[in-house]
């Protein structure tokens, strides 16, 4: 038994990002203090939501088509944030699934959102469709239809972003995406009135609900990422000047 | 059942997930097999969870049938669909020769055909994108055509073009897509920590 070779400083990492995750959130407990930064994506999901009641006309919300990761459960605090609006204004959610294994996560989600708007009489579970990997033609075809009057894309997404975000503009629906596959970020910073990118999508749920976990990750979060940019220029800088120390140090 | 619905799940996530990431930092004799066989065991998931899918369409698409709904005809292309496919893979196997047929003839050109549709969605969303509103729609404009003019007829008449392509796509844009990505993996390591300590339970219905 031992410490694999090239894993020490992975481990360090998680050593520091459980520290201060541990120090921001009592902190946070403690004082009720906190800063984030206002994600303008935010506003406009219920800025989306308010335009559809006044139209009368639905939401549609997508995963994209990309495997289950990490993304999905960033998705799933921004859907439990629009379902409680949607519960709230009486606003209907149409959901577009690739996955099936975001069916019954996404049904649990709904349904608690209606709950607790005290209206669980009104959730339809038909409003959530799996249509399956091929789910694109579908998925426009259901955003056309459907008329609807905003247009949600958050998780995994690949080609289906443009093409969801094209249908939807042809309706004029206001329109939010993120998504952490860099390749995606361009169609839907050309089509969507406001974006998450990668990270942010994370710290959208800070936003929305500032628990002290929430605020200790984003925390901690920040802190690694400001750490990480010291060290790539001072990598740099090295690599520059000839020395390899801090590549081999992190090859530990 | 509240135990079934919300314990039991973080308890399985954490015991999984540790065992996996403790295989990536200690050498366990015994251990990389049975983290192995944990990731593995997701296919098995998503087979259930295929299950629920499948469900969940035959219940939507029988409503719809039942209650007469316009477009109905589409409900029995998508039933009748699944039920060829469902029949011919268990008869035939999926690796079978009219499986496979049905695969080549049916999905795949009409995949194609979806994926070929991104070139107009992707004209017209440049077109909205290239409408210079401010700044930064300006700087995405002046971009895009020095991408677009580095390539074929147009790099001869003007030859400084791919030079100044190749500079924003090595320089700013390789520098702006690490920030991304070292943000966005910092992100998804903070969001896997709080579901593995069962801190975050959005997927659960619940918050934090």
């Amino acid at each position: 038994m031992g410490f694999k070779t090239g894993s020490g400083f992975h481990l360090l990492v998680l050593i520091a990002y459980i520290a201060i995750f541990v120090y921001a959130s009592s902190r946070f407990r403690r004082t009720g203090e906190v800063y984030v930064r206002e994600l303008e994506g935010v506003k406009k999901i219920e800025e989306g939501i308010g335009r559809a009641v006044e139209m009368g006309r639905p939401v549609h919300w997508s995963y994209g088509t990309g495997a289950f990761d990490a993304q999905h459960m960033a998705a799933f605090s921004l859907l439990s944030y629009a379902a409680k609006l949607c519960a709230q204004y009486d606003c209907r959610m149409i959901l577009s699934i690739a996955l099936p294994e975001l069916v019954p996560m996404t049904d649990e989600i709904i349904r608690k959102a209606y709950s607790e708007a005290g209206k669980p009489n009104q959730y339809n579970p038909d409003d959530i469709r799996f249509l399956g990997g091929s789910h694109n033609a579908a998925m426009i075809g259901t955003i056309a239809r459907e008329k609807v009057a905003a247009n949600f894309m958050f998780g995994s997404l690949f080609y289906e972003s443009v093409l969801g975000v094209e249908a939807a503009a042809m309706n004029n629906a206001i329109q939010v995406a993120g998504t952490a596959n860099t390749h995606q970020l361009p169609f839907i910073a050309a089509g969507c009135d406001s974006i998450f990118i990668g990270a942010e999508m994370f710290a959208a749920a800070t936003q929305i609900e500032p628990t002290p976990v929430r605020v200790g990750s984003t925390y901690a979060e920040d802190w690694i990422t400001r750490t990480m940019v010291v060290l790539m220029i001072i990598g740099s800088l090295m690599v520059t000047f000839g020395s390899d120390a801090l590549i081999r140090l992190m090859k530990l | 059942m509240q135990f079934l619905k919300n314990q039991l799940p973080v308890v399985v996530t954490f015991v999984a997930a540790v065992t996996i990431v403790l295989n990536f930092y200690v050498d366990i004799p015994g251990l990389e097999t049975v983290s192995n066989e944990l990731v593995r065991w997701n296919v098995v998931l998503a087979a259930f969870a295929l299950i629920l899918g499948i469900g969940n369409i035959i219940k939507l698409h029988l409503k719809k049938i039942v209650r007469h709904e316009p477009d109905v005809f589409y409900s029995y292309v998508t039933l009748g669909t699944l039920a060829v496919f469902i029949i011919v893979g268990v008869v035939d196997t999926t690796e079978g020769s009219t499986y496979q047929w049905l695969w080549d003839s049916i999905l795949l050109p009409l995949e194609s055909t979806m994926y070929a549709t991104t070139m107009f969605f992707i004209t017209s969303a440049a077109y909205r994108a290239f409408r210079v509103k401010n700044a930064y729609a300006a700087v995405l404009m002046v971009s895009a055509i020095l991408m677009m003019l580095r390539v074929g007829i147009f790099a001869s008449f003007m030859p400084f073009t791919p030079d100044v392509a190749a500079w924003i796509w090595d320089i700013p844009n390789t520098a702006g897509m690490r920030a991304v990505v070292v943000g966005t993996a910092l992100s998804l390591a903070g969001n896997a920590f709080r579901i593995i300590t069962g801190l975050e339970r959005g997927h659960l219905g619940g918050g934090t």
